[in-house]
């Protein structure tokens, strides 16, 4: 640290302090004239009178006290100021003896008056100047400047002048001197006196610290050698300005260059004093290391830049909420220019009621950051959503706390993202609610997604299912066809494949889906094999019976026509057959006649002969056999031919219901017919056991309809009786009965069966059309449907079941014996 | 003695008929016509007291 040098204090260099001493009492003083009582020519009385008056006039008014010493310090003479500074009362002194060398005669205390007044001290024999200090009688002590002079007979003159104010003002002068130079050295900031030509007169530390010099080194340098070359013109100005008188002080920012080469900014405050001649003296002036704050500066004009660039609106509030500072982009968003905005509370900005500021505020008692989505109502009634952050500046107490508020409108966002969102939820939406299956495939099958229908038509969750392979849904004998769609689909992905499969269920059932697949492997939002597939199992089930019934139906129509052709050559087998029967009747009987003439010859041994080789003929024809044979196979043939004509006769009979007449109708021989008709269907599951009503009266109805219903029931008995034997083991078969019978004007038949019962959980069902418990193929699950048509509908019977579950079902049918027409009260519709 | 007329454009239908009613020969006159235009020309020969005849046949039915 430079230690700045200056010259030392004003203690006066070459004189010497003495100290004088007040003693004794002071005598009033002779009277003037008595001193001078000496003899001399009387002219010069009158001279030395004057001259006396005009000494003790001058005595009496200098400012300065006058004392007259004899050489051992006794007090001869002194004047009123000499006895103020002395501390002497001149009022409270006794007599002074008449004569002083009265006094000294004595040359010791004279009783009435004590000691005499002294001024004892170390006197300078010498003449001078000197500094000294009174100590008076009372113990006070005073400053003061002596000037002797020697007179005749060793007695001095002394002339005292009181220092004390002087050395108080000499040691104030050098205590502020001191103290000012303790504030000068000590400043904080940089003080420097300058000459009017720039150069450094004197400089503090700071000032050196400032600007990396000593301050001996400075003081060879001038202000304008460390200015910065860009300020140098204004600084100079601003000096010569003051130095001129244009200005009372100036206060100039500039730069200095330090000694190490770097800039430093520097607030430069100057003042000047002047000579009494109003000439300049010197320069005061105060520097101030301002770099820091220049940084600072910069920097927050650069985050001003930034605040103001920003595209989010930047708001700065008081603790009342008013605003104190607006951005650019806040006037953009809200509308309102900075002016219009500035002062007023925030809250002006919310579009709804709730007190959204004090919420936040209470927030930020807590934490740091306020952050939240705000409604806002700006300028010309725009309104949207903001965004909002606040952070509380947090600087000192309350009423210096302030916010800055940071909002980005969002409006637009939140409507994107709404619609973006409604958009995806109604794509969602279509998907999940879609009744078809969508499914995405990787190209090696494994499941990508899985729609949640999946789990309505298939069971299994989507989650069940994705990962996994799809080949473990599908059915073994399908996946070799898909493949190769997945193939083609792979090698072409323009393609569009149809797609047609049975998949597994969770219970382990099949389904039948069929749709459609493509390639969306490069697409990045898919990324896989597109399936859009529709549970077709019911459909395919009623294709299958469709065509069965079509096929049943395409041999009902060929029935008739199959009926006619093979009637034709039953025909006349028949005839043949009956022909050869009667001629074999009439040969045999002629075979008889000659067995009875072969006989006859057996009587004639000369015929002997011949009548054995005509036995041996016989014999060897196998004759007995042939005579009891023929007639046997002849009437088996007939037989045979008789059924098959029977079984033609059905048919016909069946084919050709007669349309929609009703006409009165045997039922019991419509009922043996159709049984006779079914036999296939029944013969290996059960017996038939007919119970008709002997003479029941002919029913006006359509034949065709009721043999078709009654075959449904004979054959569904068959069925039923199947199941039960199948689930049971058993071996033996069962039964079907039917009985007819006449309850009033009703015929009621009955088909009964021992098969397996309705389950109660079915029996609602089984007039449904289409609704089957048969497997596919076995049944078109139209049987009741149509029963019940015909016989409730068409001729206004009724058709209804008797089951027990295990042990059988009795279907009933009932029908006016008059017809529909005839029906009464009795039919339920 | 009745006579009958049989029609039937099968042949074996004819005879065998033929051949079945053959024991009846001494009760009934029967003529076995094979066909529409035959029976026709037997009628133009003489009368008859019962025809028994084939529906649908070609020619003249």
């Amino acid at each position: 640290m430079h230690t700045p040098t200056r010259r030392p204090p004003a203690a006066t260099a070459g004189r010497e302090v003495a100290e004088l001493l007040v003693t004794g009492e002071h005598r009033r003083p002779v009277a003037p004239s008595s001193s001078v009582a000496l003899a001399g020519p009387p002219g010069v009385d009158a001279t030395l009178q004057a001259s006396e008056r005009r000494f003790r006039l001058l005595l009496e008014h200098t400012s300065d006290a006058v004392v007259i010493l004899a050489a051992d310090g006794l007090v001869l003479e002194l004047n009123a100021r000499a006895c103020a500074l002395l501390g002497v009362d001149p009022s409270a002194m006794p007599d002074a003896p008449a004569h002083p060398d009265a006094r000294t005669t004595t040359g010791g205390k004279d009783e009435r008056w004590g000691e005499p007044l002294r001024l004892t001290g170390p006197w300078t024999a010498a003449e001078g100047l000197v500094e000294g200090m009174v100590l008076r009688r009372d113990g006070s002590a005073r400053a003061v400047e002596i000037r002797s002079v020697r007179l005749d007979g060793g007695q001095m003159l002394a002339i005292l002048r009181d220092n004390t104010q002087r050395r108080r003002q000499e040691e104030e002068l050098h205590e502020s001197r001191a103290s000012f130079g303790g504030a000068f050295d000590h400043a904080p900031i940089g003080m420097a006196l300058v000459a009017p030509d720039g150069r450094w007169l004197e400089v503090n530390g700071a000032l050196c610290a400032i600007l990396g010099y000593d301050a001996w080194e400075l003081q060879r340098l001038r202000f304008q050698d460390l200015t910065h070359p860009d300020d140098l013109a204004s600084s100079l100005a601003a000096m010569e300005a003051l130095a001129a008188g244009r200005t009372d002080g100036c206060q100039v920012e500039k730069r200095y260059l330090r000694s190490d080469g770097g800039v430093v900014w520097a607030l430069l405050n100057a003042s000047i004093v002047r000579r009494a001649d109003g000439e300049a003296s010197y320069f005061v002036t105060q520097i101030q290391d301002i770099t820091e704050r220049k940084r600072t500066e910069q920097v927050l004009r650069r985050q001003a830049l930034v605040v103001n660039a920003l595209h989010d609106a930047v708001i700065v509030i008081d603790y009342v909420g008013r605003i104190t500072d607006w951005n650019p982009a806040a006037t953009h968003v809200f509308g309102y220019p900075r002016a219009v905005a500035l002062g007023r509370s925030a809250a002006f900005l919310l579009a709804d009621e709730r007190d959204a500021g004090g919420e936040i505020a209470r927030v930020l008692r807590q934490a740091e950051r306020w952050s939240g989505e705000l409604a806002f109502r700006g300028d010309e009634g725009r309104t949207g959503l903001c965004e909002v952050t606040v952070v509380s500046l947090g600087e000192g107490d309350a009423r210096q706390q302030a916010y800055v508020v940071v909002a980005r409108d969002v409006t637009q966002r939140r409507a994107a993202e709404q619609a973006l969102r409604a958009s995806e939820e109604r794509a969602r939406a279509l998907i999940e609610h879609a009744r078809d299956i969508v499914a995405v495939l990787a190209a090696d099958g494994t499941v990508l997604y899985e729609s949640p229908a999946v789990e309505r038509v298939l069971g299994f969750r989507p989650e069940e299912m994705v990962g996994r392979s799809g080949y473990d849904f599908v059915h073994p004998d399908d996946a070799a066809g898909i493949q190769r769609r997945l193939a083609e689909l792979l090698a072409d992905p323009g393609r569009v494949a149809s797609l047609e499969y049975r998949c597994r269920t969770r219970e382990g059932t099949w389904r039948s889906l069929e749709g459609r697949a493509w390639n969306l492997v490069d697409h990045e939002a898919v990324g896989g094999i597109v399936m859009h597939v529709r549970d077709v199992t019911e459909a395919r089930q009623l294709e299958a019976q469709l065509r069965q019934a079509q096929k049943l139906e395409a041999i009902g129509q060929l029935a008739a026509g199959i009926a006619h052709e093979i009637n034709t050559p039953t025909q006349y087998v028949g005839d043949n057959v009956r022909f050869l029967d009667g001629a074999f009747a009439d040969l045999l009987a002629l075979l008889r006649r000659h067995e009875a003439a072969r006989r006859e010859l057996g009587r004639h041994p000369e015929l002997a002969a011949l009548a054995a080789e005509l036995e041996a003929a016989a014999r060897g024809a196998d004759l007995a056999y042939l005579t009891e044979e023929i007639p046997s196979a002849l009437a088996q043939s007939l037989e045979g031919v008789e059924r098959i004509a029977e079984i033609v006769r059905s048919v016909k009979a069946f084919s050709h219901p007669g349309g929609d007449t009703l006409s009165p109708i045997d039922l019991n021989r419509e009922i043996e017919n159709t049984v006779s008709l079914s036999r296939n269907e029944w013969k290996y599951e059960a017996d038939v056991v007919l119970d008709l009503m002997p003479e029941l009266p002919p029913v006006h109805c359509l034949a065709g309809e009721v043999n078709q219903v009654v075959l449904n029931l004979i054959v569904n008995a068959a069925h039923a009786i199947g199941d039960r034997r199948r689930r049971e083991g058993a071996a033996a078969k069962g039964t079907i009965t039917i009985r007819t019978r006449l309850v009033g004007d009703h015929v009621e038949i009955r088909v009964g069966d021992t098969g397996t019962g309705i389950p109660a959980h079915v029996q609602d069902r089984i007039f449904d059309p289409f609704f089957t418990t048969k497997p596919v193929g076995k049944g078109t699950g139209q049987g009741l449907a149509i029963a019940r048509t015909a016989i409730v509908e068409r001729h206004h019977g009724m058709l209804t079941f008797e089951t027990e579950a295990g042990r059988g079902t009795t279907f009933v049918i009932h029908l006016p014996v008059g017809g529909p027409a005839d029906a009464g009260q009795d039919v339920a519709a | 003695m009745k006579r009958i007329l049989f029609v039937d454009d099968e042949a074996r239908i004819l005879g065998g008929l033929q051949r079945m009613l053959r024991p009846l020969r001494d009760r009934w006159d029967m003529v076995f016509a094979p066909g529409g235009p035959a029976a026709l020309q037997e009628l133009a020969h003489g009368p008859f007291d019962v025809v028994v005849s084939d529906m649908r046949m070609p020619e003249v039915d």
